[in-house]
This record gives structure tokens, sequence and C-alpha cells, in this order.
């Protein structure tokens, strides 16, 4: 056998190899189950709010614990991220419709502050901005992430108990979804496993 | 086998198990790692650094966002041969290009000694179609000088 034959061989079956041996390891390590395009729940660890605080827009130190009795919408993004900018018109609507309900949403911008304060007078937001670089990261590594990308939004309910977690660009569905659950849990038609596994699915 | 073409082999061999595992992970539907999402392995060839991707199906890279840093002292990059990328039209930041699947980046290097290797540093930053992006990304990789022919 010549040398390109012989070297052709083992890069298709190290490939293989590789490719097996990946596959069983996502099927025994619990992790994210597939599901639909564009909707790509993630599991954390953490069951509830973690306490961290980061600077709003005009530089003032607030705690993510500063909306006591609200359940929480907390997205992170940044100005430089496409599919970020595309979900803030949702949740500028959502937080309209439903911020005398009790449900706050929360942007964590992963940014520069000068650049997200620009940027902010142009989307003019209605809801509450925070913002750091390596403290925003370090904020986002407190939901028990391996990584993350952005946009990335964590729902609580009305108790800090984090109900799920969605990586990527979020549509009215699952705006949807979190209210229908939150409702549910309210009135007590389902509980905190059903509404976790609802969102995580 | 000569050593060159050892190395050769050993060089695909690495990339293609790489881009294996990453095409494993993406039909689990969730975020690759950045490191899988954007696997790249550097070696030396003729006078420059060749950093050589393999972008799983769905990935893309900006080719404005790529950085280049030597952190070896007396060695020297010079100007990034970057590869036309693909017309990209994106809704906030105006035309832009990108990067997928399989491409080379050569940037000619100068040595004042004659170090064995030279440590690189690569920034780069890059999303996924269906939605999401990743943060900006700092990575550093030996490559070996000694035998670049």
């Amino acid at each position: 056998m010549s040398d390109m034959a012989r070297s052709a061989l083992l890069t298709l079956a190290l490939s293989a190899a590789a490719l097996l041996a990946y596959v069983g390891y996502r099927a025994v390590v619990p992790g994210n189950l597939p599901d639909g395009a564009g909707n790509t729940a993630a599991s954390v660890s953490v069951e509830t709010l973690p306490d961290f605080a980061l600077e709003d827009l005009t530089g003032e130190l607030r705690s993510i614990h500063g909306w006591e009795g609200n359940a929480l919408v907390i997205n992170f993004w940044a100005t430089w991220c496409a599919p970020c900018l595309r979900e803030i018109p949702l949740l500028k609507e959502f937080q309209d419709a439903n911020g005398s309900a009790g449900v706050q949403v929360v942007g964590i911008a992963v940014d520069h502050l000068e650049a997200v304060q620009a940027f902010a007078e142009d989307m003019g937001f209605n809801y509450p901005v925070l913002v750091g670089q390596l403290a925003a990261m370090e904020a986002a590594a407190e939901f028990g992430l391996e990584f993350f990308v952005l946009p990335f939004t964590v729902f609580t309910d009305h108790h800090k108990r984090i109900l799920g977690v969605h990586n990527g660009e979020l549509h009215a569905e699952h705006m949807d979804d979190f209210l229908l659950v939150l409702n549910a849990l309210e009135a007590g038609t389902m509980d905190i496993d059903a509404a976790r596994a609802r969102l995580n699915h | 086998m000569t050593n060159t073409t050892t190395r050769s082999t050993a060089r695909r061999l690495l990339l293609a198990v790489l881009a294996a595992v990453a095409v494993a992970a993406a039909q689990f539907n969730e975020p690759l790692p950045p490191e899988e999402a954007f696997p790249w392995i550097a070696f030396a060839d003729a006078g420059s650094v060749v950093l050589s991707f393999q972008i799983p199906e769905g990935y893309y890279l900006y080719r404005h966002r790529f950085g280049f840093e030597s952190l070896t002292d007396g060695i020297m990059l010079g100007t990034p041969e970057l590869p036309e990328g693909r017309p990209h039209v994106d809704e906030f930041f105006g035309a832009v290009e990108i990067y997928r699947g399989d491409f080379q980046i050569r940037i000619p290097y100068r040595s004042a000694g004659a170090a064995n290797e030279m440590l690189v540093r690569l920034e780069l930053q890059g999303c996924a179609d269906i939605g999401y992006c990743y943060l900006p990304a700092s990575w550093d990789k030996r490559v070996r000088l000694a035998g670049d022919e």
C-alpha cells in the first residue's frame, strides 16, 4: 500500500473513531436535548437566581435581586451581536404588555459602557440595562453554563426560581411559553419540575 | 515516509479529527463549544505561519474580526494574507465578509534569532446561522518552526 493510501485510510479511521466517541460521549453525559431550529434550551445546574450586581447605564450598581417579587426575563446581549439586536423590539413589547403583571425584563450587555449608552439612545429601552465586560461574563458564569453564546436569556418565576435558560434568539413563542408556565405555576396547575421541563424542552 | 510528509499527514489527521468531532457535535443542535465551532491548527511553512480552519456547517467567522500577534520575543509577524470572504449583508452592520467551511490564512514571519517555536495569538469572532454569536475569542497556539521549509 502506498504512503498516500495508508494516510487516507488512517485519516478515515481516526475521523470515524472521533465521531463515534463524540456521539457516545454526548449520549451518556447529561446535556441539552435536541429540539427545533432556533430553539436551543440550555440545562443549568443552578436552581435559584444567583446574587450579582452590575452597573446600569448611569453607573449605579444594581443587584439582580433588586426586582423583588417580580418574575424576571434576564437577557444577555451585546451591541455587536445581530441576533441580540433583532430580539430587542420583542422584549420591549413584552415589557409593555406584562410589566404591570409583575414581570420584569432586565438586559445585561456584555459590552463596553460607551457602546451600550450610544446604542440605548437610539433604541429607547423601556427596561433596565446593566453593563459589564468581565463582570458581566462572571455574572453569566453564575448560571452554571460551561460556556455561553449571545443572546442568552434566563427566565425566573416570582420567587427567584430559575425556570429555564434559552440560548439564541428569542421568538414570540418563547415568550408565550414563559407566560403560560408562569401563570400555571401561580394558579397551582403546574409544579416547578413540569415548568422547567416545559421551558427546557 | 519523509519527515515533511509525516508532518503534513499529521496535520491533515488532526484537522480531520477536529472536523469529525464538530460534525458529530452539530447533530445535537445545541451551541458547540467555541473550540469545536471554530477548530484550527497552526504550522510553519516556507517562512509563514499558516492557520488552517475547518468550520462546521451552520457556523461562520467575520473576516474583519481577525487579529494576530506573535507572543515570542524576536519573532515578528508580517501582513496576514486573508483569503477573500463570502459577502454577507447584515441587517444591522451592513455589508461584511465572512468565512465558512475550509480556509487558510498565511502570515509571513521574521525571526531575529534561531527560535525553534513561536507562540501565536489568534483573535476571532463568529456566529451560528441558527441565531446566536460567540464572544470574541483570543486563543494561543505553539507553532514549531524548526524544519520550516
